[in-house]
Formats: structure tokens, sequence, C-alpha cells
């Protein structure tokens, strides 16, 4: 946009083209009243309050700021005694209907109404009549209230839930005098129980008193504010967390961060209380085993008594004994004060964090295809898509920022593509449709990504140019051989995926003949069996149709938790340093050895998780400190986890909470929440940003205080006075990331990796000129399809899902009043299965799979198809996990969340199994992970095969499973 | 064999066309008197409806109104027969007084200049081969020809130029140029644009449009596939009043004949060019007849008024270019481009019409005349004349009864006395707006000697405050606060103040308001209050 220059009330101003008068006036701090106008909140004019009325020259009568766009040369002119006094009428005419009572009110000193009052200077009202002064409040929502009689009807609340949120929630109720504001259309409907997702977006929006936050009605106007990032999904949401005191009073989202453009959602909005909990562990507690009862120490008895274990542990059976699990909760910095610990302190590299069971596969896929395990693009990106394809992922419950976007871009331009077996808002809601919807059984993405791949290619619709100029011309010849054999064809994929053939074609078409096409995708492609395979599948569709480095264009992982990113670039995991580099690498690894002052860092790569857990189980493995991370309620196969923790000689568990892992915990250290810390988190996008203390951590350290900490116990000293110089010290020894530090990072709003010599500003697309691993590679990936198969015994596949209101192991969402929504795990079946086995709504259900049995209330849902049932593992009492396998991902240990066969059978009381019981145990168990990665690489010729194969269990396995 | 047409409009069916079409039929078949039963639209005077047309031998001739309980008694006097002459012209039959003669004996009609409304009462409203035989579809074959001739998009320079020449402004109220419009939407880079005809005619004593749309709708049709060929659209909607229940039935069937003849579909006339119309009918709200409000309603939105900038015809139908013009204007459209009658003396039809009326306004008008006068009815008149050559019409050359006011332009038009000075007020939009009121859609309410002006202000007032769709604050908050403040003045409280804030309100609104809902209640409030402030504020 060209910048222009025009006059108002007789100054020259610059400004750029194509604005409203009012935004170039709201950007030089030239106040023209205004209510109804929220451009700066994204929402487009509306011209109710009609307060922004000005004059033009040239022009006759007036035109209103918030809607009429500037051209060069403009004079403007905001004040005349005419326009004046009509305007101080209309602001009469507001107060007329309006308690003004303003000392006394929520909204007091942060009130947009109040400030364009004072801008008239009114000093009495001479007319009062009819009014909405009694009306009633609405005090449902637990966050909020809507108290009609301040509200002027401007719509921004109901404009914010449709245009930001997405929701149409809310409504103008009747006309004229009479038009109020309404959540729900039906006359006892409220907040609660409307559509509503208490996004909070109506209430930020909102200019007077008439919806407010709870907190802020009680404890007033906060005295601070601290812009930081949100410690919930990977959309990473820049948050402005006001505070009073110790007091948070709310969280508003950042309105000018590209990460998330003023929008937030329940959970980083409002679901913050957990912070303050009762429960919250505030000293370090030990005992002597994990039948005694818990006492409470000080960190120095803590530390020495865990490190003594430690070494003890490692003393009685080797180096290779003990281990930890980093958290994708926690900071970037943390992290690698994690992984450092390990290699440094321990001596082995037996790290590794969350991501394993959730998306490890996504570092391995585009590591291989395009060079490195992350996200392509921006947000900002997908606005210019034509065609956005959701795979695996449902956003609006889990990426809820991401999600409204995503609908937002749909219902403006993008059409969508939709591949899951359940109905989520992106595949249908008010306003959205996608264009495709294909449903495949769970466990089958792989052959209906081939099948689009093969359409693509049969049809000519691939990018011949794009693969010529960027991508490996032998892996691409290879490739294609393999996806247009008849057995990728639609046809044959339709009948293991069970979606009709024309509308695999169609979609297929539909992607390829975008301009310009985004692939999101979540934990529904990587939680498999084949989790790897469907990345790479959906890198190959990318790239066949030159759907990669440019704006608009993309794949996109949908981290789970708010740092899942940054972990893994840190370095928490078994095989490689911070920046992805192995190491084996012998230069790589004098780099460390020498800057960390740490002798002989092991070459060998360590232990998984379920290595861990697999070593514990046959007594290889002794001593594990694991922080924020609850293994025992979000990791499958519940008792095996539970079996192996008990076979350990010491567990140290450093999180928030008594999380169920806790139970089987030697020493539980209290950790600190990301308003407790200084540091940096990880988006999905790649943007590091910054994450400011606001409160005193709990416990008295934050987490990286307390790693370092134990390394010092360890023997290992790790001296930092503030996070700063852990970024630094990251930024000296990762080429990725050597132009990062705190300066650059309060930029606003963060930078996205590689931030180098190259990219000093960062790099929002990747891939641009050519893939950062110089060709594009396309792999086979052929479909072996899920081990755990419906049979008579086990009918149902179940599926494991997310929900809105509550994050993951839920320690912190239960903690807060989000209860209110969802309160519990329930099981989704549709109408035709509760028929067939005489279940009604809310009715008991006992559901068991091979590996055990819970029980859990049914809820009858259009969601889920037939065959296929669907649940959360967001409270302990529930165990869901206990019913999830050992099976999991070839190549990086992924566990399959997402099919687990399983028999529903009504129920009349809660049960839950408590015993472990193992498929394959021991050396079968490693026999049949290297058996699927044979299988995966069988149709390649022998001799690649054979390298594959080789240099996969090369890199990845640590040396006892060879 | 005689022809026997009995009207089939809404007024008429109201005084029972129906059943008097039956009685005629039954009585005809039991005295064995051969007649063909034809039904047709209305000339729009409804003091005669049912107005009666019988054609025999000796011609055509009318007689009305016609009762049910009359029909016996006309069969009786030979009305209905080979030999009737129009000699019938009885003040007392049955105890009314019916009219009979030929066409030219209705001076009511024969004043007129009937440009649009030419085929109102003389065509079978669904008929077209009516629509034909009077001249309709010769404007969309002639630019059919061009567009062929010329290529895709050859025809819309042409078009528009021919309306601007002609000068013709919309008829919905605000009288905008037609052209400006069809230019705007001809120049957006758009591969969807729409066609949407305004047919929410809710202002009270408005019926032009009704009339039109029940007695001809092919000359609307026809305009508005002009229109689309014009600026490149493929669909055009009609957006119906919801009480117009009778109109929505014919626009229906004739969009249905319209597709059957070819004439709507993909490919209209065989030409290539595909133009389709859909009806859709409103819920009901006055605002509606809004535009942009009528946009939002046809999205399925709550009816209100969109802000502007961008006009509809940049971003109008779900955010696509729009031509949104009244029924009455495609009406005009078709008559524009039609090729020249013999009224025309030569002149093309835009020549003719530009010819007509004042500088600033163009053409003729239809004017909706209702309320204390002898002949209510349509009146389209060239603009222009005056009010007291407008009002000797409807009220038969003697003057009438007493007339004390009339209201022009609808609910939000102000009120004049009935005076010398305003008998001479110049009906156009230049003459109006200099005696500080409205043109509007063209109804003049006209009001008698016993009405209580007192009423009409409260009644002026709470019509406001029930159409007002609540989104911009000077109508939702303005309207109620006025009216309270006017029934402080009635009741004698602190009448100076109180008038002044009234005044100060109106002006805020008359500034501010969204759309002339808000915008023009001063119209009606501040001339009421001017000209019968004695009534209405007694001393």
């Amino acid at each position: 946009m060209a910048t222009i220059e025009i006059e108002i009330d007789g100054k020259k101003i610059k400004a750029e083209e194509g604005g409203t008068i009012l935004s170039a006036a709201k950007k030089h701090d030239i106040f023209i009243p205004s209510l109804c106008d929220y451009g700066g909140g994204g929402l487009k004019p509306y011209g109710a309050c009609r307060l922004c009325a000005v004059s033009i020259k040239g022009r006759k009568g007036y035109v209103f700021a918030c809607s009429t766009n500037i051209y060069s040369g403009m004079e403007i002119t905001t004040y005349s005694e005419k326009l004046f006094s009509m305007k101080k009428t209309l602001m009469e005419l507001y107060l007329s209907d309006h308690p003004n009572d303003c000392l006394t009110c929520s909204k007091n000193g942060i009130c947009e109404l109040q400030d364009v009052a004072a801008y008239f200077g009114l000093r009495e009202i001479r007319f009062r009549g009819k009014s909405h002064l009694l009306s009633s409040e609405d005090i449902s929502n637990p966050y909020f209230i809507f108290d009609p009689k301040r509200c002027i009807v401007c719509g921004r609340c109901v404009r914010a839930c449709e245009e930001i949120q997405g929701n149409f929630a809310l409504t103008i109720f009747g006309r004229g005098f009479n038009a109020a504001i309404k959540a729900g259309y039906s006359n006892d409907s409220n907040f609660l129980n409307s559509e509503c997702v208490s996004c909070g977006a109506c209430v930020k929006a909102c200019p007077t008193g008439a919806l407010i936050e709870k907190a802020v009605a009680k404890y007033g106007k906060p005295a601070k504010i601290t812009n930081t990032t949100c410690g919930y999904c990977g959309v990473g949401c820049s948050l402005n967390a006001a505070s009073t005191g110790d007091k948070v009073i709310r969280i508003i989202p950042e309105a000018q961060s590209p990460s998330n453009y003023g929008h937030s959602c329940v959970k980083g909005r409002f679901s913050w209380g957990y912070v303050k909990s009762k429960e919250r562990l505030t000293v370090p507690l030990i005992r002597e085993s994990v039948g005694a009862p818990f006492r409470e120490a000080s960190w120095e008895e803590v530390f020495s008594y865990a490190a003594d274990r430690l070494k003890s542990a490692q003393s009685k059976y080797g180096r290779n004994s003990i281990g930890a699990i980093s958290s994708s909760r926690c900071s970037n910095e943390e992290n690698y004060l994690m992984q450092k610990l390990v290699r440094a302190a321990f001596g082995n590299n037996n790290i590794d964090t969350c991501a394993r069971v959730c998306h490890q596969p996504t570092g391995y896929g585009l590591g291989v295809a395009f060079g490195t395990g992350a996200g392509t693009q921006d947000l900002s990106s997908m606005f210019e898509s034509d065609v956005i394809m959701i795979i695996g992922s449902n956003p609006t419950e889990a990426h809820p920022v991401v999600g409204s976007f995503i609908r937002k871009t749909a219902r403006s331009k993008a059409g969508l593509i939709v591949i899951d077996p359940r109905k989520t808002e992106v595949a249908k809601s008010p306003h959205v449709l996608a264009k495709y919807h294909l449903r495949p059984l769970p466990g089958t993405n792989v052959i209906l990504l081939n099948a689009m791949a093969h359409t693509v290619l049969k049809e000519s619709l691939e990018r011949g140019e794009f693969i010529k100029e960027k991508c490996d011309a032998e892996s691409f010849k290879l490739w294609r051989g393999f996806i247009e054999d008849e057995s990728n064809s639609p046809e044959a994929a339709s009948k293991i995926c069970n979606v009709n053939k024309d509308d695999i074609k169609n979609a297929a078409r539909f992607y390829a003949g975008a301009k310009n096409a985004s692939i999101f995708y979540g934990l529904g492609v990587t939680e498999h069996l084949q989790g790897s395979t469907g990345v790479l599948a959906i890198a190959n569709l990318a790239m066949v149709t030159g759907n990669i480095g440019r704006r608009g264009a993309g794949v996109s992982p949908l981290r789970g938790q708010n740092n899942v990113q940054g972990a893994a670039d840190m370095g928490a995991a078994p095989e490689v340093f911070p920046g992805y580099r192995h190491v084996s690498d012998d230069s790589v690894r004098a780099v460390f050895e020498k800057r960390w002052g740490a002798p002989e860092i092991d070459k060998i790569q360590g232990m998984r998780l379920p290595d861990m857990l697999r070593a514990a189980l046959s007594g290889r493995f002794k001593g594990i400190y694991i922080m924020g991370e609850d293994i025992v309620q979000t990791d499958p196969d519940s008792n095996r986890v539970i079996e192996a923790l008990k076979n350990m000689d010491i567990v140290i568990v450093h999180d928030l909470f008594k999380s169920a892992t806790a139970e089987y915990a030697h020493v539980l250290l209290p950790g600190s929440s990301f308003l407790e810390k200084n540091g940096t988190f990880t988006n999905w996008e790649r943007r590091v940003q910054r994450v400011r203390k606001v409160l005193e951590p709990a416990g008295g350290y934050e987490d990286w205080q307390i790693t370092a900490k134990m390394s010092a116990a360890m023997g290992y000293e790790m001296s930092y006075s503030h996070p700063s110089e852990i970024m630094d010290e990251i930024a000296s020894l990762t080429p990725q990331f050597s132009g990062l530090s705190y300066n650059k990072l309060d930029e606003p709003f963060g930078v996205q990796w590689p931030v180098d010599e190259n990219a000093p500003d960062g790099t929002p697309v990747l891939h641009k000129d050519s893939f950062v691993r110089g060709k594009g590679r396309f792999t086979i990936t052929k479909y072996i399809g899920s081990k755990d198969a419906v049979s008579e015994k086990y009918p149902f596949i179940l599926t494991t899902v997310r929900n809105l209101f509550q994050y993951n192991c839920s320690n912190n969402t239960r903690k807060s009043e989000n209860n209110i929504w969802y309160g519990e795990d329930i099981l989704e079946i549709s109408e035709e299965d509760a028929k067939k086995i005489d279940i009604n709504d809310n009715g008991l259900v006992l559901i068991e799979s091979k590996k055990g049995a819970i029980t859990l209330k049914a809820k009858i849902s259009s969601r889920v198809m037939s065959g296929v049932v669907a649940t959360t593992f967001h409270f302990p009492e529930f165990r869901t996990n206990i019913l999830t396998s050992e099976y999991s991902d070839w190549s990086t240990e992924t566990p399959e969340y997402k099919v687990t066969a399983v028999s529903v059978k009504k129920a009349d009381k809660p049960y839950i199994s408590k015993e472990f019981r193992p498929l394959i145990s021991g050396d079968g168990e490693i026999a049949s992970m290297f058996n699927d990665i044979c299988l995966i690489f069988s149709p390649y010729p022998e001799q690649i095969a054979t390298y594959e194969i080789k240099n996969h269990i090369k890199k990845y396995w640590e040396p006892y499973l060879v | 064999m005689i022809n026997i047409c009995v009207p089939d409009d809404t007024s008429s069916l109201s005084l029972f066309a129906d059943e008097i079409a039956e009685l005629i039929s039954k009585e005809a078949l039991d005295r064995k008197i051969g007649i063909n039963l034809i039904r047709k639209g209305s000339y729009g005077i409804f003091s005669y409806e049912p107005l009666i047309e019988i054609e025999n031998k000796n011609g055509r001739f009318f007689i009305g109104p016609v009762k049910e309980n009359d029909v016996a008694g006309l069969f009786d006097n030979n009305v209905f027969s080979e030999n009737f002459n129009g000699g019938f012209n009885l003040k007392n039959f049955n105890g009314n007084e019916i009219f009979s003669g030929k066409i030219d004996d209705f001076r009511e009609l024969v004043k007129q200049k009937r440009l649009i409304f030419s085929r109102a009462g003389t065509n079978r409203s669904l008929s077209l081969e009516d629509y034909i035989n009077s001249g309709g579809l010769s404007a969309l074959r002639k630019i059919i020809g061009i567009e062929t001739e010329r290529g895709k998009g050859g025809a819309g320079v042409l078009i528009i130029g021919e309306i601007k020449k002609s000068g013709l402004r919309g008829k919905g109220g605000a009288g905008f140029p037609v052209w400006i419009k069809w230019d705007a939407v001809l120049k957006e880079n758009s591969e969807t644009k729409y066609i949407v005809c305004n047919a929410d005619e809710g202002d009270s004593g408005a019926f032009a449009d009704r009339i039109i749309l029940e007695g001809s709708p092919f000359g609307v049709i026809e305009g508005m596939i002009i229109a689309g060929i014009a600026v490149g659209a493929k669909n055009g909607y009609i957006y119906l009043r919801s009480e117009y229940v009778n109109a929505k039935k014919k626009i229906f069937k004739a969009i249905g004949i319209c597709r059957d003849a070819g004439l709507l579909g993909n490919s209209v006339l065989n030409s290539g060019i595909s133009f389709d119309i859909d009806l859709i009918v409103g819920g009901g709200s006055y605002v509606c007849g809004e535009e942009t409000a009528l946009l939002e309603s046809m999205e399925n939105r709550r009816g209100a008024v969109r802000v502007r900038p961008p006009v509809p015809a940049v971003s109008g139908l779900y955010n696509k270019p729009t031509v949104l013009n009244n029924v009455l204007t495609f009406a005009y459209v078709s008559y524009i481009l039609s090729p020249p009658t013999a009224d025309a003396g030569g002149l093309s039809n835009s020549d003719y019409f530009s010819g007509i009326g004042t500088e600033d306004s163009k053409g003729t008008m239809a004017f909706q005349v209702s309320g204390a006068v002898k002949h209510p009815g349509i009146y389209e008149m060239p603009l222009g004349i005056t009010l007291k050559e407008l009002l000797e019409l409807p009220c038969g050359l003697e003057g009438g009864r007493r007339l004390k006011a009339v209201q022009i332009g609808g609910p939000l038009g102000a009120y004049f006395p009935v005076n010398e000075e305003f008998l001479g007020l110049e009906l156009s939009y230049e003459g109006l707006a200099q005696k500080g009121g409205i043109l509007g859609h063209g109804g003049v309410v006209v009001f008698g000697e016993s009405a209580d002006m007192k009423h009409m202000l409260l009644r002026t007032l709470e019509f406001c405050i029930d159409e007002s769709c609540g989104k911009c604050s000077p109508c939702r908050l303005g309207s109620t606060r006025i009216k309270e403040l006017t029934e402080r003045v009635l009741k004698k409280q602190n009448i100076d103040t109180n008038l002044e804030i009234i005044n100060e309100i109106l002006g805020a609104m008359e500034g501010l308001s969204l759309c002339g809902l808000g915008a023009m209640l001063h119209y009606p409030v501040n001339s009421l209050l001017k000209y019968f402030k004695q009534e209405i504020m007694p001393a």
C-alpha cells in the first residue's frame, strides 16, 4: 500500500492508502469520537454510533470517518459548531439511557463511553424516559458479566463473535429502542447455554461496562500490564496479563501480535486460575518409597537426596540407567538446560520430551522431505490461501485461535478440504462448510493421501516445473512409480479407507488446482502406527502440487503444546543437539564439549521415552527426572507406565501439581507456571516469543533455576542469573538461532527461526528459493495400516480427541471454572451404534480393549460415524489411556492414540482395570518394530531399502535395541 | 361471443371480483349468453373497481364499480350483451352509483400520460402474448441484437447512454440518476454481479409497484434482463413485500412463463446470454425497503441498514456489485429502450421521455393519490405538474370535498396545507425540496377536514419508533425521546424548552442517521408543527 498525504484539521499527515479516515487519525493521535468502530480489533466498519461524522472539503454533508477511505489530498475537518452540537445532542441521547454512575462502575477508568462523553463536556441530561435501567444482568458465564443497562448496542460484541471467533452466538434482539444484545435466540438463553465458547472476544470488544470480566468487576482496574505468551497450545497467542500486586486480574490478547491478532480462546483468556490454586505444590516433598507418605523438605535436602539416588542408580546399573523427560510446556531455556543436564551431568543422551507422544513424526517426516522438521509458513500467510486442507486436526477445539482464523478465511474466500473421521467445526459450522469432508476410517490416512497423489499424477495435475527445479529427480521417479500403481488408486483406496472414490478424486483436483493451498495437520496424522508415513505423504502431496515456499502455500503441523516446537529445537531428544544435529557428529560434539566444559559427551544416541519405560520393565533403567509431564495420565497404556515407574529406584517429578504420575514419585519439585517465569516459547510458526514473569513462582524458583540446581547437585555447575544468558548460549552454539537474543525478541512479538546472518529478522516462510535440504525429497509411503483391527470381540474403533474447554492432562483447566462446560470424559457414539447396543444418552458404558477396561458416560453424537467411538483423556479419574496400546509409529515410537479396537457395553457401575496386560513383550516388541520398518521400506529396490533401514536404526535406535 | 373482462388485482379481489366473475359465468350459462370471461389487471382507479370491460361488436365498454348483487340486474339490463353500447350510467342502481362508458369517458384515465402503466388494466396480466402484442420485448430483442453483433458486453454502454439521455431518476424515493448506478456496476471488475428489484413497497399510500406487478409484470422482468445484459449480471432477484400475496403468486407464475418461453434461463431468446430471476419475499419490516437493509434481509440476516461506503453498486448482494432499483425504474427502462410509439412524434423514447417534465425531474411519475378523494388511484403524470393539477383528476372537476392537507412522499414526507400557496406546488424533486418536502415514491395522501393532525403527529412518531431497525443510535434513541418530549409539550410542560430540544434531536437525526428513516423524520414532524401548530397545540 502506498503512503499518501491527507490533511486533518489543517494538519498534514501521512497515511496508508486504502485505510479509513478514522484509522489514519488514530495513528496520528487525532481524536475523532467513535464508539462502534473496532477497526483496531479487526472488525469491519459498522456505522452505528454515528459519532465519527466529519466534513470533507468539496463534499456536501458529512461523511463517517469509520467507513470512508482516504485519498491523496483529502482535507478533513473534524470540528464545526454545528457538527459538535449535533454529536453532543447524540451523546445526551446515549446518556439518557445509561446509569451514569461512573465512579462505582466496573469499567471506571477504562471506559470508552466515558472518554467520548468527556470530549463533549455534557453537564446535564435534559431528558429521561423509557430506559433499560431495570434490565437484569446475565451472570451465567463463570468469567464475565453482561449488564444490559450499560449497553449502548454498538454491536461490537456481536460482530466480534461473528467476524473474529465465528461462532455467531450473539445477536441483536428486538428493534428500535428495544434492540438489545442477546446470547442465543430463545427467551431463556444466556451466555452459558448458548453457542458461546467463552473466547472473550466480545468482552474485549465492549467499549462500556456492559461486558466485563468478573475479576475486573470485583477488583477494579489492574495496576500493571505485562506482555507474555500463552502457556496452553502451540498457537502461541501473545497476551497481556493485567495484575495488581500478586494477583492476576485479567488476561487480554495482544492486538498487534501476528501470532493471534488480538484473539484468544477460553483457555488463554480466562483459564489461568490454576496458578493460584490451593493444590499447587509449593514446597519440595520427598519419601523413601512409593508406598510411604511424602514429607516436606528443604530444597538443599531434596537436591542432594535426588542426586544421591540418581548417582547410586548409575553406579549400580551403569551410566545409561537414568534419564530425563523434558517438557513441551516449559520454555526453550528450560528445555535447553534439561538436555544439557542429561548430556553434561548424567553423561548420556537419555533425554526425551512429550513430543515423543505427539509430533515427533513431524520432526522426522518434514525433516526427511524438506530438510527441517517444522511448519513452513506463518499465520498471516494462510489468509492468502485459496484452498486450506485440514487433516486429522480439530483446530476449533485444540488450536482455537488458528481454528477461528481458518474459519474466517473460509468465510471470506478459501475453500476447505477436511480429512477427519469426525465432524469438526472446520467441516461444518455456521457459515462454514468444507467443500470436501472426507471421513476415512481411523488409521487409513496414508492410503487416502496416496490416492489423492495418484489422482494428481494420473490426471497430470502436478507442477512439473516446481518438481524439476526444486525436487530430487531420482526420488520423484521412484515415488511416481510407486504412487501410480493401481494399489494406490482411489478405487483401491476407497475400499480401505471407506471414502467415496469420486470424493477422493475431486478433493485431489481441488487441492491441486488451487493457486495457493495450505495444509494444516495435527495429531490425527501423527498419532498412528504410520504417523511418520502420514507426514511424508502430506509432504509429497505439497511438493507434487508445488505448494511450498511462498505465502499462501505450505504445510503446517499444529503443535499440541505451547512449546513442542521449541523443546525439539532445543535438543530435548535422544539423538540430536539443539538445532537438530546428530550426537554422532564429532565436530558438533566438540563445540558443545568445549563450551559446556563437559568432557566426552556420549556419541551414541540415547533412549526415547518408550525405550526408557521398556528398559525399566526389564530392569535396565532405574532413575528418571520428569519435568512438566504427566505420563501416567497422558501416555498410552497407563498400566504399563505405572509398572515401569514402580520398577525404578528414583522417580523425580517436577510439576505444578501432584499429578497422576506424582503418585509413583520419590521426589516432588514444585514447578513454576508460565506466569511465574521469564523465558521464551516457540509456536507452530517457528516464532520464538518472550514469556515474561508476572508473579513470583509459587515454590520460590523458576523451572530453569530448579534444573540448574539439580545439575549442580549432580556435580555439574550451571550458573545463569537470567534466562537471557541461556538464550545467548543457545545462540552461540546453534547456527539457526545465532541471531536470537532477548534484545531481538523484545522487538514486538518475537521472531521466526532461522534467525541468522542471512535472515537477521527471521524467516516467515521456509524453503523459499530452495528446500533447506537442497532438493525436496519424495518418499515412498507404503500403507501398512494399524495393528489393532476391529474384531467380533472388539467391534468399534476408539479414537482419542480433545475438547475445547480442557487441555491435555488438564491439571490446569480442571482447576479453573471450565468444568462447567466439560466436566468429565465422555464417550461419543453414533445414534445407530447406540441403538444397536441399547444405550441411552448419558448412560454408563463399559469400554474394553485388549489392554484393559474403563467406564464412561455415553453421549449420542452425530460427530462420529457408525463403528467409531471417541473420547478425551482430560480427567485422571477416568483413565482413558488404560485402553490405548503400546503400538506406535514405526519411525519415532509415537503411540497410536487414534486407533484402539474396543467393545462398548452397558455398565451398571464404574470400573477401571488395574492390571498391566502386555500385547507383546521384551524382544518381541523390538522385533515387531524392526518388522514395521522393513515393511515400510519394502517397495524400494533392495539396495536402497537395505541402506535406508540400516541408516534409520543407526540414527534413531538406542544401541540396546540393536 | 362477447368478451367480458373482470380485474384480478388485490383491490378488486377484496371487492369480490372473483365471486363476481363466477356469478357472471353462471348467469351467462343460465341465460344462454355466449361469453368469454377474461381476467385482467387493474387500471388503478379504485373507485371504479371492480371495473368490468365488455367487448362486443359495438366496441369496448366499461362499467364499474360492480357488486355481486348487481350482476343479475346488469344482465337484465342487457349490459352483458352483444348490443350493449355503453349507454348505462345510473346514479342509483341497487343503491349505488355505477358508471359506464367507453375508455375515453374515464377522464381520470384519459388525462394521464401513461408510459409504464399503459398496459395496466388493458393486458391479461400473465399473458406474454398480450405483452408482446402491446410492444413488449421489442427493447430486449433490440438489445440482444446489439449484444450479439458487438460481442459480450457490447450493449452495456449503449443501454446506459440511452438511460442517461432520458434523464431517468430512480423511482424508489431518493431519485438518484439510474445511469450512474448502472455505470458503476458495469465498471466493477467482478465475475459475479446481481440485479435486485426492490418491490418492498412499504410507504403508507403507495401502491404503484403492486399495480404494475399485478397488472403487467413482464415490463419489470424485461427491464431486469436488460439491466443484466447492461452490466454483465446473470442473476436477478425480486424482493417483494410480504403483504403482497397476490403479486407473489403472479410474479412466481410470470417467472415460470418467462422461463418456459426462453426469456429467462441459460440462453435468453436463444442468444447464449444467461439470466434468471428468483423471487424473495421479505419479512415485513419497513426498513427492509431501504436498499442495504433489503440486501441484509436477502442474505438471511437481520434487516438492518448497512454502512456506506461501499455502495451496493460496488459491494451489494453477497458483497458483489449490484444494480438495485425500484420496480417502476425497471419498467421505465423497458419503456425507454423500446422503439418509439406514435405518441413520441418521431423521437426516440428516451428523447420523448426527457422532453416531459422539468429540467431536473424528467419524464412521468406514478402519483398514487389516496385518502379523502373521490377517485383514489394511480395517476401517471408528467413531473412538474402542480398539486392543483394532480388533485383535479381524483377529486373531480368540481373540486371535490374540502381538503385540509396532503402528505407527499410516504410516511416520512412533509405535510402541506391545501391552500392557494401549496396548490401551486410544483410536483418535482426540486419543487418539493424548495418547500421543505420530498417527492419520494410519489405517494400523495389527502386529508379531509375532519383529519386530526395531532393524531397524525403522534402516529408519525410511533411509526418511526416501530420501524427503527435499532442499528444507528440517533434513530434508535431519538425517535423515542421525541415522542416522549412531544407528549410533554402536548401536556403543556416546558413547551418552549422541550420544543427546542425536539428540534435539536431532529437536527442530530437529520445530520447523523444511517438511513432516511431517522434522517427524514424532521419532514413530517416539522411540517406538522409549522403548518398545523394551532390545531396541535391550541394556546
